[in-house]
């Protein structure tokens, strides 16, 4: 498994910063390659709610299953994807002027997926590259 | 000859590729410019003939095109949806915008930008992007804009 930590500060509390990554309907505006959330069924706020998703990966339209894992108000929240198996959490510590976010993606690409789009190594590159991005493009709106 | 009919043959695939699929479909009036100029400077070096007919018709669709460098073109779209897309957007983005008769005003860095929100015919629409959306967050909000609806040239698909 791969792993990929960000960790930055922005300018809002904790408890708005929860609040704005558990609505899931905000990650395509964050995360660069996902593409879109569909069909969420409920509140993404209670664990086990789960939803589509679509990403695109070198060139490549990905889609599969989310669901959220934890959610701790003002504090953390985290959900799992199936087909790639991966964990996302983020979890948010009051930092002065706002917050230090603390953003973790643990995952495994499938050897099919790998041998349909690209080799295991370009994949870990443009995901490091991808969360460097996710989170410039987090902290840019949360500091608005 | 061999230019013209590779440049062609991109505009009638596009052109399928619009009327076999379900909209809405964005294009982005730099990647026009980009095949135009990219077909310009191919008969600028090869000079194929009669060069004194492709050459300056290819400069005057290459000039053309710069006309719509900052514009964004919807195919098979719907107003309403459209509308309510942008908006949601940038909500979503947690950008200010007001709505006037020719699209929206925002501000980024405290200088103005807008978006002129245009139906040309039934179904396809012009968003013309002026102002300062170089600042991040008007880069952030435009990024997140490009994610409607779906490319010209349709992405393979894998399901997992």
């Amino acid at each position: 498994m791969a792993k990929v930590t960000r960790k930055f500060t922005v300018k809002r509390q904790p408890e708005a910063v929860i609040d704005y990554i558990s609505d899931v309907e905000n990650h395509p505006a964050f995360i660069p390659p996902l593409k879109s959330v569909a069909n969420i069924a409920g509140d993404p706020k209670r664990k086990g709610t789960r939803w589509d998703w679509t990403f695109v990966m070198a060139g490549v339209e990905i889609n599969g299953k989310a669901e959220t894992a934890d959610y701790q108000p003002g504090k953390r929240y985290a959900f799992k994807t199936t087909g790639i198996d991966s964990t996302f959490s983020y979890s948010a510590e009051p930092a002065a002027g706002g917050s230090q976010v603390t953003a973790d993606v643990v995952y495994e690409v499938p050897q099919g997926v790998l041998a349909k789009v690209a080799d295991k190594t370009v994949v870990e590159r443009m995901n490091e590259r991808d969360a460097d991005r996710a989170a410039q493009t987090l902290k840019t709106i949360l500091d608005s | 000859m061999v230019i013209t009919l590779a440049y062609l043959a991109v505009l009638a695939i596009a052109a399928l590729s619009v009327a076999l699929r379900h909209g809405p479909i964005l294009l982005r009036g730099r990647s026009v410019l980009w095949l135009n100029g990219i077909t310009f400077v191919a008969h600028v070096l090869f000079r194929p003939p009669p060069a004194l007919v492709w050459l300056p018709l290819f400069a005057i669709i290459f000039g053309v095109s710069w006309l719509g460098v900052d514009t964004w073109f919807v195919f098979k779209g719907d107003a309403a949806l459209l509308a309510n897309a942008i908006e949601t957007r940038l909500r979503r983005v947690l950008v200010q915008f007001s709505r006037d008769q020719n699209g929206y005003r925002l501000s980024f860095g405290g200088r103005p930008a807008s978006i002129r929100f245009r139906q040309i015919a039934p179904g396809f629409f012009a968003l013309t992007f002026r102002g300062n959306w170089q600042d991040n967050r008007g880069k952030v909000a435009l990024r997140f804009l490009r994610k409607y609806g779906e490319p010209l040239f349709p992405r393979p698909r894998l399901r997992v």
